[in-house]
């Protein structure tokens, strides 16, 4: 077994120890249902501790796994999310600023049933460059790997 | 997106009777890495190209070509 392939197994087994915790999470998540303790009133009505700790584990294991996924990465794969990154992100936002721009000269952009407040202006805002962004990344990263066939 | 670089890389893994995909397992990256790599539009960092010089028994410079 070469270095390379150690590596690989080194990291496949941090990823399935990932998924038995995350497995072990929904558990408590699902079945701890007393309400957490010291919740300030002014947000609301108390989660359970479950969900609490549901959804921080959750967020460790996005994390983790995300750091996982990229050391498993080789160099090229790098090198190709980094250039989307930077190119199709930056350009999907300059599309998205064009939808900021048309609404802010007045373009409606919702559709008609939509509610047409500042809130639903706002998501539509966060969602469109969001949008734009994931569109501009992926089509950069095809383009980065189409290029080097 | 060529390489300013030349490299002998498909010859030295013809040599060996090798496939891309051999060769990527043996380097530790993808196919298509390997494919980039032989047709010369990604040049290797330093680590990457002392590996395949190590894998094939050569040095650097016979490999890849100015």
């Amino acid at each position: 077994m070469n270095t390379a392939t150690k590596t690989a197994a080194a990291n496949k087994k941090k990823m399935d120890d990932l998924t038995v915790g995350l497995c072990a999470l929904t558990v408590v998540g699902v079945s701890v249902t007393a309400a957490t303790p010291f919740w300030p009133a002014a947000w609301g009505q108390a989660p359970s501790i479950g969900e609490v700790v549901l959804a921080a584990g959750l967020a460790v294991f996005l994390a983790l796994h995300t750091l996982y996924w990229w050391r498993g990465l080789d160099e090229a794969a790098k090198e190709a999310h980094k250039w989307a990154w930077w190119w199709g992100g930056n350009l999907g936002l300059v599309g998205g600023g064009a939808v900021v721009i048309a609404a802010a000269n007045g373009a409606d952009l919702l559709p008609a049933q939509a509610p047409h407040s500042d809130a639903a202006m706002v998501a539509v805002g966060v969602v469109g460059v969001l949008v734009a962004q994931v569109l501009g990344y992926t089509i950069a990263w095809c383009g980065w790997w189409m290029a080097r066939r | 997106m060529t390489s300013d670089f030349v490299n002998r890389l498909k010859v030295c893994r013809a040599e060996r009777n090798w496939t891309q995909a051999d060769l990527a397992e043996q380097l530790g990256v993808s196919r298509q890495t390997v494919q980039a790599l032989e047709k010369g539009r990604y040049d290797p960092s330093l680590p990457l190209a002392f590996r395949i010089a190590r894998l094939f028994g050569r040095p650097i410079e016979a490999i890849f070509v100015q």
